[in-house]
């Protein structure tokens, strides 16, 4: 939490500081289109976290795990990556799902695509985040875009495991 | 949400209310968490409800803070990166490069969405190109460094982290280069209309361009 707050924090009084020195118009200025712009958005982001909330409630999670196993191939890819998709919330929910379908027999090429999934197509952040500030169409571009990034990790991961000499199956 | 207000102040209200409240995403969303609200109260019963809106106010307010102040970070960068700097590192020529630098980038950002996507929407506004945008985001997201010194090394443990760091690397590279196959989106038709308008006319003024046929 403090963590999260030092990085823009210090950015903001660097760029600041910077700004006041060319000058102090600047830094009002953006103050102001700060504010107006955060009081704009907060109302689409409340609505939008508590939807992705509810969304959360009604689709399971550990169902999943024990048919992304090593063996699954493909398909177990496929699902994962769409799984991950599907996962809402940050990190903080994510991880422990990981470590839920790893303990249920999930493999570690499936799990990349679905952290990969979950990464690139978290519907969740696309919802609250990108589609309010970016516009949906490069919502869309950036979607489409990443199709096929999950299974690329997944089957990259099958390589180098391969080369590491831990051998998943593949097909 | 366009943002070429932050350079030209003054006209603008300060908060344009009806874009707070009227605009179209936020009603669909709106009618989005209705549904999904009255499933989840049939199904899962009053108290999940309830406590699901609890949980989320309580994340709204805790990051309140920090998106905030990416919100003024993104305004001072506006103000003081030039167009022409951006555009010549990670605009439309910037090719390759372009996208090697916002890939960069976007592995360092730390902080969650609320700090990067005010950054990338300060990058659109100053002339960045799509393929620099995805290839940022993807990176900011597949690269984070952030993510995996928090999360990945302490539960997947250093090698399972290191595979998976070392699988995505292509990645931003890959989603960058496909973006620009895709049709343009409507932001970006507008951007390239008032370009030619304002290259058709040589030292005229560079905003008011869209409005003569």
């Amino acid at each position: 939490m403090i963590l999260g707050l030092l990085f823009p924090g210090v950015l903001a009084v660097i760029l600041g500081a910077i700004a006041h020195q060319r000058s102090p118009a600047m830094v009002r200025a953006a103050l102001r289109s700060a504010f107006g712009r955060f009081v704009e958005i907060m109302p689409k982001i409340a609505v939008a976290l508590i939807a992705a909330g509810f969304i959360g409630q009604l689709v399971p999670a550990a169902v999943v795990g024990a048919h992304i196993g090593p063996d699954s191939g493909f398909y177990g890819i496929m699902l994962a990556t769409f799984a991950g998709g599907f996962t809402p919330g940050g990190p903080i929910v994510t991880f422990p799902i990981v470590l839920v379908l790893l303990k249920a027999g999930a493999g570690f090429p499936q799990v990349v695509a679905f952290l990969t999934g979950w990464s690139v197509f978290a519907l969740h952040r696309m919802i609250t985040y990108e589609i309010p500030m970016m516009g949906w169409q490069f919502s869309a571009v950036r979607l489409v875009s990443s199709l096929i990034l999950p299974p690329i990790a997944g089957y990259l991961t099958i390589l180098v495991m391969t080369l590491f000499g831990t051998v998943p199956k593949v097909f | 949400m366009s943002g070429k207000d932050v350079q030209s102040g003054g006209v603008r209200p300060l908060i344009d209310w009806r874009r707070a409240f009227l605009d179209t995403s936020t009603l669909v969303f709106a009618a989005i968490m209705a549904a999904a609200g009255a499933a989840v109260f049939v199904f899962k019963g009053a108290d999940v409800f309830f406590e699901t809106i609890k949980s989320e106010l309580l994340l709204l307010l805790s990051f309140t803070p920090k998106m905030m102040l990416a919100f003024f970070v993104a305004a001072l960068i506006t103000a003081l990166v030039s167009r022409q700097f951006i555009a010549r590192w990670l605009g439309d020529e910037a090719g390759m490069r372009g996208i090697a630098l916002a890939s960069g980038v976007g592995s360092v950002t730390p902080g969650g969405p609320m700090v990067s996507f005010p950054i990338v929407v300060a990058l659109s506004d100053a002339g960045s190109s799509r393929s620099s945008m995805v290839a940022y985001l993807t990176s900011w997201t597949t690269l984070g460094f952030q993510r995996i010194m928090i999360w990945e090394l302490p539960l997947l443990g250093i090698e399972y982290a290191m595979i998976r760091l070392l699988v995505s690397i292509p990645l931003p590279f890959i989603a960058a280069l496909v973006s620009l196959r895709l049709p343009l989106t409507d932001r970006e038709k507008h951007k390239l209309d008032a370009a030619k308008t304002a290259a058709g006319r040589e030292p005229g003024p560079e905003r008011n361009a869209g409005e003569k046929p």
